[in-house]
């Protein structure tokens, strides 16, 4: 990097700091002359280093100061001078001691016990108190300077090392008499480059931010702006986030509305007769179990249409006018209002005809979910997304079931696809897509399609062609967004983290 | 969906040509049904349950053999002609009104075919068999019994005979009360006052269907030659299919059929009736639903594959016989579906369906994509939570007692779940619980449904479409909800009032509900810490629900 480029990008703080280092080589120098807080210096400081501009040497210092205490006996004299000072030679109680001198119960405690040892006063025990007298020894002591009097006048804080260790070791056990701080000192020392910088132009105050101010008054036009460091990582930032769930089934949406459908809607909870009996299934049927569906401990109401109810009890019973032979077993109206949890969106297919009184050419589709009665583990949900869809039209076949199921799939990127034969009791033919999932090597089935029944049709008076799907939306989301386990993919189990982070999209 | 389980190495023995898995696996496909598993020699094949044909694997070998040609149309099954008599007396018209029979003699079983007709017979049971109520079967060994044999119903505690793996002989009620299988089949009995038994021509009992057979006479082992199969049912042209798939079966296992003649009243029926169907269907048909260009030729050319017999091509007309054993053909469609797979699916040319029509969504879905997107601007995350719950976690962890809401009933596989949401703010706390380590804030919303309940409607009950937001972090207060529902209010374009009130979720005297045009569209408010701490999130939350539902009605 050149110096120019190099100066060019120097932030604010940098540059005081390089200034200050013309003289200064210590952090508490540099803080004298910039008078910049040290967490700044320190950061401008760091920075630098990593410009090879300066190396930073620390150094570990145990610095000795004044305590509490230790500043006062500095400016008051110590407590042993004091009390000393108050004896004479006739032996007097300590209270009266302790008054005259006002020093701390614990203080004269103290100084008994080290003037006992210098053997500077006598001790006796009097009627009520101890009584102390100042020896000879005594009064030579309270005449000379003492080492921790010559200690006390030095300059604080000190070096611990520079100090006379004897004195230093003894008023450590005095209480709140000293302090020793470890301090890191940081020394810079510069480097060649370094050394040029210091003496170089730095071009003046350049723009670190620029400022509504700067704009009002125009000061930004005589001033460089300082160059960022623009190839850096920046830390990482997540907004908010549609889930990638919602985003697969919109994909698959769009899809549907490009192709000319109108969506279309219905309950969740339903009588067994728009979930079942209305499609032609028959009420024996082993879907209907209780192991395969969720049903209510309580009937809802047949259509008002009397008509329609007979013409589905016909279906049933003897195929209504369509040539079908029918199930031939009596169709039972009580079934039929049982109500359940919608096990697939068919049944809204089915209140979609009679709803909107169909038997025109159309296109409806409908994203929604559907309930099944299974034990929630990580690849069986209790609910479940389906996309569901029609076409209504004149002789609508199975070539043109495949060749919309192509299209369809064409435009969420899934391109290898094949056809199997298969049953729905209520579409005639039946047909399986399965696609070929290249990172498994496996074909995966898609979509459940087929031409629904002239049975399921004829009670609601349809005389065109319907081919009719339900495909998995969630497995088609699992594709989309690249997950195995559903679970993993909707419920409260999903993370943020992988919602926060999730890529978009692509097909 | 049903899996038949056998071996290549047997299907080999079967399919009148030389074949590998790739090419068994293909004509499955093509038939409609599906390899499953390979393991060694070891195969499951998986069926469509209205193809109760194909249950075995003989079964499955015929169709194979006609798919490729090898056996044009269908393999019939010669039926010896007997004295055998099998009689229904009128006392199991109110009761099981059915039954039918037939004798098999000089098989050669082994434990490993004794093991597939177990098998088989539960696979019956469990699919068309509709757990045995449509469709109960039972075998005996034939040297045991003596002709005729009698179908009859008794009262219970008149019956009396060692069920199947017991020593002792039992009543009726005993079974039903003591024995596995009375146990299971109990319910298909219950409130008879009398109950189905065959009896021989000595009296001995061979079994009290639907439920067990006799020990004695029904305990077959692979020293057993000769077999009495009945069936019992409600319907007898279920059960002259079943018997015709077993008859089939059995010859395939190179036992010789013996027919058996059902007295029932003055009626007199011959079983294994084998009583083929006839249809007539044209070309007509089949291009109009397939969409391929076939003529009567190619149709009848292609009939045979799928095991159909041509009988007569009058004109456009073409007269067809079906195999008894088909119980999936009730219109025509069903036999031009057939056509179709014969042609193979993946022969025909798809073509986009040439309709043109508009496109559209619907306006509270639009509603709901506009506020999507319009909250992720406020750095909130989209949830998806469960529409299912349970009454704990909608109400009790939310300091309340209970709310209206639509109840599961008690069946459920998932003993978690016996209730639909009524409101979203639980589901969506449940979510931040799961993610209480993925670091905060944690900011969200959810569109999705509650179900209530509404006499009005024909289901009991009605979907409502809800947004809820949620704001968890540190510094949350009733503030900055209440400036996204302000913001949310506005985006949508509607005048709202926050009345102050009380619920027990919230904190109170920080709760209120939403009021527009009047109508109370929702609520708003710090939640409650017992709530937070019912749920152990130690993070404060302020939360919004209102209903979209009336919104999208303004």
């Amino acid at each position: 990097m050149s110096h120019e480029n190099l100066i060019a990008k120097l932030h604010p703080l940098e540059r005081q700091v390089l200034h200050a280092l013309k003289e200064a080589s210590q952090l508490s120098e540099i803080i004298k002359i910039t008078k910049m807080q040290e967490i700044e210096i320190i950061r401008a400081l760091q920075w630098l280093e990593n410009k090879d501009v300066l190396k930073i040497n620390t150094e570990k210092k145990r610095l000795v100061s004044l305590d509490v205490n230790g500043k006062r006996y500095k400016s008051e004299g110590l407590p042993e001078k004091i009390f000393l000072s108050v004896l004479n030679d006739e032996y007097k109680g300590i209270n009266v001691i302790t008054k005259k001198s006002k020093l701390s119960r614990e203080e004269v405690n103290a100084c008994i016990g080290l003037l006992k040892r210098k053997q500077a006063i006598d001790v006796k025990k009097g009627e009520q108190w101890l009584e102390v007298k100042i020896t000879e020894a005594g009064k030579r002591v309270l005449q000379e300077k003492s080492d921790e009097e010559v200690f006390l006048k030095l300059d604080f804080p000190q070096e611990e090392h520079s100090l006379d260790q004897n004195v230093l070791n003894e008023l450590k056990k005095r209480k709140d008499f000293l302090k020793i701080d470890e301090l890191k000192l940081l020394s810079i020392e510069l480097s060649e480059l370094g050394k040029e910088l210091v003496t170089a132009d730095l071009g003046g105050e350049v723009i670190n931010r620029l400022t509504p101010a700067m704009l009002k008054t125009g000061s930004w036009k005589d001033k460089n702006f300082r160059y960022y460091d623009v190839e850096i990582n920046v830390p990482t930032k997540s907004g908010g986030r549609r889930h990638p769930y919602n985003d697969s089934l919109n994909i698959i949406r769009s899809a549907f509305l490009e192709m000319g459908f109108q969506e279309m809607e219905g309950p969740w909870v339903e009588t067994s007769f728009w979930n079942m009996d209305a499609m032609w299934i028959p009420q024996d049927h082993p879907a209907r179990e209780v192991q395969d569906t969720f049903y209510l401990d309580q009937l809802g109401e047949l259509p008002q249409d009397k008509k329609l109810v007979e013409n589905v009890k016909q279906a049933h019973e003897n195929g209504l006018n369509t040539g079908s032979t029918g199930h031939t077993k009596e169709w039972n109206p009580e079934v039929a209002k049982q109500l359940l949890l919608r096990t697939h969106s068919t049944a809204t297919t089915f209140r979609t005809f009679y709803d909107q009184k169909l038997n025109h050419n159309c296109k409806y589709f409908y994203i929604a979910n559907n309930f099944r009665n299974e034990a929630i583990d990580a690849t069986h949900l209790a609910e479940f997304g389906q996309a569901e869809g029609f076409i209504m039209g004149n002789h609508l076949t199975l070539a043109d079931l495949m060749g919309f199921i192509k299209e369809f799939y064409a435009k969420l990127g899934i391109t290898k696809i094949r056809f199997k034969p298969t049953f729905n009791p209520y579409t005639e033919p039946s047909m399986e897509a399965h696609y070929y999932n290249e990172k498994l090597g496996k074909w995966y089935a898609l979509i459940n399609s087929g031409i629904f029944r002239p049975e399921a049709l004829a009670p609601f008076g349809i005389t065109k062609s319907v081919i009719a799907w339900g495909m998995g939306s969630s497995r088609i989301a699992a594709i989309l967004s690249e997950k195995n386990k559903l679970k993993e993919l909707v419920g409260p189990e999903v993370p943020f983290e992988w919602i926060r982070k999730h890529q978009r999209i692509k097909v | 969906m049903v899996i038949v389980d056998t071996t290549f190495s047997r299907m080999q023995e079967l399919v009148k040509k030389e074949l590998t898995i790739e090419e068994l696996e293909e004509v499955l496909a093509d038939i409609g049904m599906e390899l499953d598993e390979v393991n060694g020699d070891i195969i499951k094949i998986e069926i469509t349950a209205e193809r109760i044909d194909l249950i075995s694997v003989e079964g499955l070998a015929r169709a194979i053999n006609s798919y490729f040609g090898l056996v044009k149309g269908y393999e019939h099954v010669s039926v010896e002609k007997s004295d055998y008599v099998h009689l229904i007396d009128n006392s199991v018209k109110n009761v099981r009104e059915f039954t039918r029979s037939f004798v098999v003699k000089g098989l050669k079983l082994s434990d490993e075919l004794i093991k597939t007709l177990m098998q088989v017979q539960e696979k019956i049971h469990d699919t068309y068999g509709r757990k045995r109520k449509k469709v109960a079967i039972g075998v005996y060994d034939l040297n045991l019994i003596t002709f005729p044999i009698t179908y009859k119903a008794e009262k219970p505690e008149n019956i009396s005979f060692v069920p199947l793996d017991m020593i002792q002989e039992m009543s009726g009620l005993q079974i039903l009360e003591e024995h596995p299988k009375g146990q299971s089949y109990a319910h298909l009995l219950q409130g008879l006052t009398l109950f189905p038994i065959h009896k021989d021509a000595k009296g001995n009992i061979l079994s009290m269907p639907p439920v067990i057979n006799s020990h004695k006479l029904g305990k077959i082992s692979a020293a057993t030659k000769d077999l009495f199969v009945e069936c019992t049912g409600p319907s007898a042209e279920a059960l002259d299919s079943i018997m015709d798939v077993l008859a089939t079966m059995f010859a395939d296992w190179e036992g010789t059929i013996f027919a058996v003649t059902i007295k029932d009243g003055k009626e007199e029926i011959i079983c294994p009736s084998f009583k083929n169907q006839e249809w007539t269907v044209t070309a007509d048909v089949v291009k109009k639903l397939i969409g391929i260009d076939v003529d009567t030729k190619k149709v009848t050319e292609l009939l045979p594959k799928m095991q159909y017999m041509v009988l007569e091509t009058k004109g456009e007309n073409i007269k067809v016989s079906i195999p008894s054993v088909r119980t999936d053909i009730w219109h025509p469609v069903d036999i031009a579906d057939d056509v179709a797979r014969a042609y193979g699916y993946n022969n025909i040319t798809p073509k986009v369906p040439n309709l043109s029509t508009v496109g559209g969504m619907l306006p509270l879905n639009k509603l709901k994509e506009d506020l999507a997107n319009f909250l992720i601007g406020f750095g909130l995350i989209e949830l998806n939570s469960w529409a299912l719950t349970n009454h704990i976690d909608q109400y009790e962890k939310m300091n309340l007692v209970d709310e209206p809401h639509i109840k599961l009933g008690k069946d459920t596989q998932d003993s978690e779940l016996n209730q639909i949401r009524s409101w979203m703010i639980p589901e969506a706390i449940k979510t931040l619980v799961a993610n209480r380590s993925s670091g905060y804030p944690q900011n969200v919303f959810e569109l999705g449904i509650c179900v209530l309940p509404d006499n009005t409607k024909d289901v009991k009950a009605r979907n409502v479409e809800k947004l809820v937001c949620l704001l968890c972090e540190e510094k949350t207060d009733f503030t900055q909800i209440k400036q996204i529902l302000d913001a949310v209010c506005n985006f949508i374009g509607i005048e709202y009032a926050v009345k102050e009130s009380k619920h027990n979720s919230f904190i109170e005297g920080r709760m209120g509900n939403v009021i527009v045009n009047g109508l109370n569209i929702g609520l708003i408010g710090e939640i409650h810490p017992q709530v937070l701490d019912n749920w152990d999130l130690k993070m404060p939350v302020t939360a919004l629900e209102i209903d979209l539902s009336i919104i999208n009605k303004l």
